[in-house]
């Protein structure tokens, strides 16, 4: 709906427009020349037709002067102009005024489909214009008037086109942003912190599907301490018009479901941060960002599926291998907790610290290819004996390559006998050449080994198997991990695995 | 924040850049798109971002397949960086 204040707006930037456009200068240039006199071109715009004579008088007064004519301007010509404009714009058509101050004076009106949007004196000192040149200066108006309102509506149309450019860009990173995230831990706080940032809201809260209830999993508030409790899904009104895929749109919250197929959460989000209501504008966008939610915490769903029952496989293999050397050289079961300890004090990422976990399940994986002989023996091993020992890296990063999704836990299974100075084995890699995860189990492994028994040798107490670690980092263990390794002491962690491994190993003897 | 908005006066990139994002709060983008917006070059954009993200004026969501900044949702920080544009512009 266009307002009465929109519309004097609009005419006062048509006449603005044309004002600066240049185009009455040329008019004046091209009249000044034919009529061989001055012109004095003013230009009103509507509202100016009411304002009171005084002002109007004042106008042209300075501009007759600025123009260097010579000559008095009266009350009475002024609002004979002033009626001139009200005729024209009744008629449409061009008027004459005859004043006291000037030859030759005509109002034109400047129309566009059936609206004035201001008008054009035009005052010659000498001569008159015939009606050919009054035709011209009609026509000259029109075309001028009409590139005004072309320009007005490009700036416009640019004026909105830039932030809806701008808001579909938004929408675009934010599908990236979620999509590339596979782990639902990191992807819902991800999701409600993103589209509280694109609506501008206080506070949204994503749920998922639980059984029958929408239980909140991630919520980011500013200025709010709410807790946001679960919703059943058949016993409430939320519930149930989520259910059917519509959307709850209110002043102060906006509810949008997640549905594939059925159900399987939905974003609420409460309150804007300018304090004005939600929108349509808000639910157009929070749908898109709905869609592509469901697709990526379906991935992720897949994905942790699909991560158990390779966690179970793995867990299977592990215990294969516990069956053929019981009692030997096997890592209790707290030897993951061990491993992942010092991953989590050193601060690996979430992606790294599952390729650790599953390398610490297969780490000795080759030494199924090693001879029990030579697994269970208590005395020193001979030179061929210890050969066939170092091959077991090799041997495991070989049974594990096969299995694609396993791909980046080769390396770490691969290096775990490596030192840090380079004088370990398969390959000898020295310092960060090493891969992380390699680095923390070699760390992980030799702290193990002390503290169990082990058929060739005694287990030693806790306090000297962290000494031992200590007092080679640099040269055996990467410095770095060894401070993680402290961090993780020194908080405490690793006593009680301790002690959960030696009340495995004593349950295992 | 008196002292980092001394600092920001000396630089046009980094105001260029804040008032951006004064005025279209809801944006999430990256250096590539941003680069386009503010027609400056990407290089001093993603030095300029990653300034003002370690000092709380944007934010930062990163993955492996895109970088997303966006603008400080802290209302007392808003109101702040108002009024120094707002002494920028009287200046």
């Amino acid at each position: 709906m266009v307002t009465n204040m929109d519309k004097i707006s609009l005419e006062k930037k048509v006449v603005e427009t044309i004002d600066k456009g240049g185009d009455l200068e040329r008019l004046k240039f091209h009249l000044d020349r034919i009529s061989d006199s001055n012109s004095v071109l003013i230009l009103f715009s509507r509202p100016e037709a009411k304002y009171p004579i005084e002002s109007l008088l004042l106008k042209i007064k300075k501009i007759v002067k600025e123009c260097g004519i010579k000559t008095k301007v009266e009350k009475i010509s002024v609002e004979r102009i002033k009626n001139k404009m009200g005729r024209s714009s009744k008629s449409g058509y061009f008027e004459e005024v005859r004043c006291k101050f000037a030859r030759s004076a005509w109002i034109f009106p400047l129309m566009h489909g059936g609206l004035t949007y201001g008008y054009l004196c035009i005052i010659i000192e000498k001569g008159t214009f015939s009606k050919e040149m009054l035709d011209f200066i009609d026509d000259y108006l029109s075309i001028s008037l009409e590139k005004a309102l072309k320009e007005l509506e490009l700036i416009k149309v640019h004026g909105t086109l830039r932030p809806r450019a701008i808001a579909l860009s938004s929408v675009h990173t934010v599908h990236r942003l979620i999509s590339s995230t596979l782990n639902m831990d990191e992807l819902l706080p991800r999701l409600a912190r993103l589209c509280t940032q694109v609506t501008r809201s206080k506070m949204c809260t994503i749920y998922i599907r639980n059984k029958n209830y929408l239980k909140p999993q991630a919520v980011v508030s500013f200025n709010s301490n709410r807790n946001p409790a679960k919703i059943p899904i058949f016993n409430s009104r939320i519930g149930k018009t989520l259910e059917k895929g519509n959307i709850i749109l209110n002043r102060n919250v906006l509810w949008v479901p997640l549905i594939e197929e059925d159900i399987i959460g939905a974003i609420c989000l409460r309150g804007k941060q300018n304090g004005k209501a939600f929108d349509s504008n808000d639910r157009e966008i929070l749908s898109v960002l709905a869609e592509q939610a469901v697709v990526a915490i379906k991935n992720a769903q897949l994905y942790e599926m699909q991560s158990k029952i390779l966690l179970e496989s793995l867990k299977s293999l592990s215990k294969a291998l516990d069956v053929k050397s019981p009692k030997t050289y096997t890592h209790p079961r707290s030897f993951v907790d061990l491993v992942l300890s010092i991953a989590d004090e050193y601060g690996v990422s979430a992606e790294e610290r599952e390729h650790i976990k599953y390398a610490t399940l297969l780490l000795d994986t080759g030494k199924l290819a090693v001879s029990e002989t030579i697994l269970k023996k208590a005395d020193l091993l001979t030179e061929e004996e210890y050969s066939s020992i170092k091959e077991h890296p090799l041997k495991s990063a070989e049974i594990i390559k096969s299995i694609k999704t396993l791909k980046p836990v080769v390396p770490i299974i691969l290096h775990h006998h490596e030192r840090f100075d380079g004088k370990g084995y398969p390959r000898g890699l020295k310092g960060a050449k090493i891969p992380l995860g390699a680095r923390i189990l070699a760390v992980a492994d030799t702290f193990e080994a002390m503290i169990c028994h082990r058929p060739y040798k005694k287990s030693v107490n806790f306090k000297t198997a962290v000494a031992e670690i200590e007092k080679y980092s640099g040269e055996q263990f990467d410095p770095v991990v060894v401070d993680a390794f402290r961090r993780a002491v020194k908080k405490g962690k690793m006593q009680k695995i301790y002690y959960c491994m030696r009340a495995e190993i004593k349950k295992i003897k | 924040m008196k002292e980092l908005f001394e600092m920001l006066k000396e630089d046009r990139m980094l105001i260029k850049i804040i008032r951006f994002f004064y005025e279209n709060p809801t944006c999430i983008d990256t250096i590539d798109n941003i680069a386009d917006w503010i027609e400056e070059e990407k290089e001093p954009i993603e030095k300029g971002l990653d300034f003002l993200v370690e000092h709380k004026i944007m934010n930062k969501d990163s993955t492996y397949a895109a970088a997303g900044y966006s603008f400080t949702q802290d209302k007392d920080q808003i109101l702040k960086i108002a009024d120094f544009l707002e002494e920028l512009g009287n200046a």
